[in-house]
């Protein structure tokens, strides 16, 4: 059977995170999330994600660097920037940085999973 | 008066002058410095003040056209600083709260469309679930306008060039006014209008008025937006061939939540106001029912209190 793809989802606001992951595990992803910089590059070690969407002000490390260093670890891993702020400045920084597309909170679901189609696919 | 020649520093304002102890091609380089101009004026009993100086160079095709220098005594702002910081203490919390707002609005607005998902068409509970989101985006519209309102409270302030900032909100309307076919034109009467303000605001008065008269316009009218000086004063008009504002409504439409949009906070007008008013100007307008609505803001050429901040305004023209 083929590999189901594997979403990471690093959120420090536990019902956020869990409405994320709930959503995609709907769509058929195979997803685990994270509450901080730390807890997921141990769990993308184990799990190898292809995609992660990550929130930019999460505790440890901010979200920019975490999505570095999972690229460290696999070129290939795609990067879904979530935040609260719209700053032009930061979708640019964010954009910069290596990520695939920045989302601003609230946003709909399924502008994140249309992004996840896009990503994956590319 | 000019710059090439001597380092005397002329302040239109006040009639006082002032030797640069700089060299003047300070001025030329963009952004902040910081030079201390020796008053020459004789009874001044300060000899020597300590000036931030920020400067924009103004460019027009063939170059650099002139330079424009706004100078801060140093000694007089610190006096104001206690004052717009407790503003601005006020500002951040409530910035902070409608963040702590928006995620918790966030999570329910997803789990609801993940149960709208799990729903078939015939479930009556889908319609419920359908309520319920339309219900959480209000809520969010008003955060979200609640916290422009915290930011009204931030009076931080700078160079506005009027002309370049109705452009950049223009091209945020550009597919929206292709889409409804609009005709859109931007007047811009005087080039070299400047205003002494919160850009941030301003920005958000102009997309403010700009989402009105996209609104109330049907495809194929028409949107002018005007700026000019007019005796002291910069006017900006924001003109459409829209549905107009009806007679019973035309007092009320400043008033915070009252709105005829389906979707509407009611507070977009309100916080324009609130900034225009921020900004020592005056919003109005006048409106033709079946015909549209011409909504107007005008600023003060400079700020009144030029007591309070010494405030330098000066335009060197280079090109000559």
């Amino acid at each position: 059977m083929e590999r189901k793809n594997r979403i990471l989802v690093v959120d420090d606001q536990i019902w956020v995170r869990r409405m994320l992951l709930e959503a995609l595990q709907f769509q058929g992803y195979e997803v685990f999330g994270a509450s901080s910089g730390f807890e997921a590059l141990r769990l993308a070690a184990e799990m190898k994600p292809d995609l992660a969407v990550i929130d930019m002000a999460i505790p440890g490390m901010d979200g920019l660097t975490l999505l570095s260093k999972l690229r460290e670890i696999n070129l290939n891993l795609r990067g879904i920037m979530i935040s609260g702020d719209g700053e032009k400045k930061s979708v640019k920084k964010a954009l910069e940085g290596g990520a695939f597309a920045y989302l601003v909170k609230p946003f709909d679901i399924s502008s994140l999973e249309n992004l996840i189609r896009r990503a994956l696919t590319s | 008066m000019s710059f090439g020649d001597s380092n005397v520093f002329e302040d239109l304002f006040t009639n006082r002058s002032y030797k640069i102890s700089e060299d003047p091609a300070v001025f030329v380089k963009e952004g902040a410095h910081t030079v201390v101009l020796e008053n020459k004026w004789q009874d001044e009993k300060r000899g020597c003040q300590t000036f931030n100086v920020n400067t924009t160079v103004v460019r027009n095709k063939q170059g650099v056209s002139g330079v424009i220098v706004y100078c801060e005594d140093e000694g007089k702002s610190e006096d104001n600083k206690g004052a717009s910081e407790s503003l601005s203490v006020i500002g951040e919390l409530a910035a902070s709260a409608v963040h702590e707002i928006k995620n918790p609005l966030f999570s329910i607005r997803g789990f609801l469309q993940i149960l709208d998902n799990t729903l078939s068409e015939s479930d009556k509970r889908k319609e419920y679930v359908k309520i319920m989101i339309s219900e959480v985006d209000r809520l969010e519209s008003l955060v979200k306008d609640f916290l422009m309102l915290a930011k009204t409270q931030n009076d931080s302030k700078e160079l506005v060039w009027v002309c370049e900032l109705v452009r950049e909100v223009v091209e945020l309307y550009k597919n929206s006014f292709e889409k409804k076919k609009i005709q859109f034109r931007l007047q811009a009467k005087d080039e070299s209008v400047f205003l002494w303000a919160n850009k941030d605001q301003l920005e958000q008065v102009f997309i403010n008025l700009l989402q009105n008269a996209l609104e109330a316009v049907e495809e194929g009218g028409s949107i002018d937006v005007i700026v000019s000086k007019k005796e002291e004063k910069v006017m900006i008009e924001v003109k459409d061939s829209g549905r107009g504002i009806s007679p019973e409504v035309r007092d009320k439409i400043f008033t915070p939540f009252f709105t005829t949009k389906k979707n509407g906070t009611g507070l977009g007008l309100f916080i324009s106001k609130r900034i225009v008013e921020n900004h020592e100007g005056k919003i109005y307008f006048s409106s033709d029912e079946g015909k549209g609505t011409i909504f107007i803001v005008e600023f003060p050429m400079r700020e009144t209190t030029v007591d309070d901040r010494l405030n330098l305004w000066y335009n060197v023209n280079l090109s000559e």
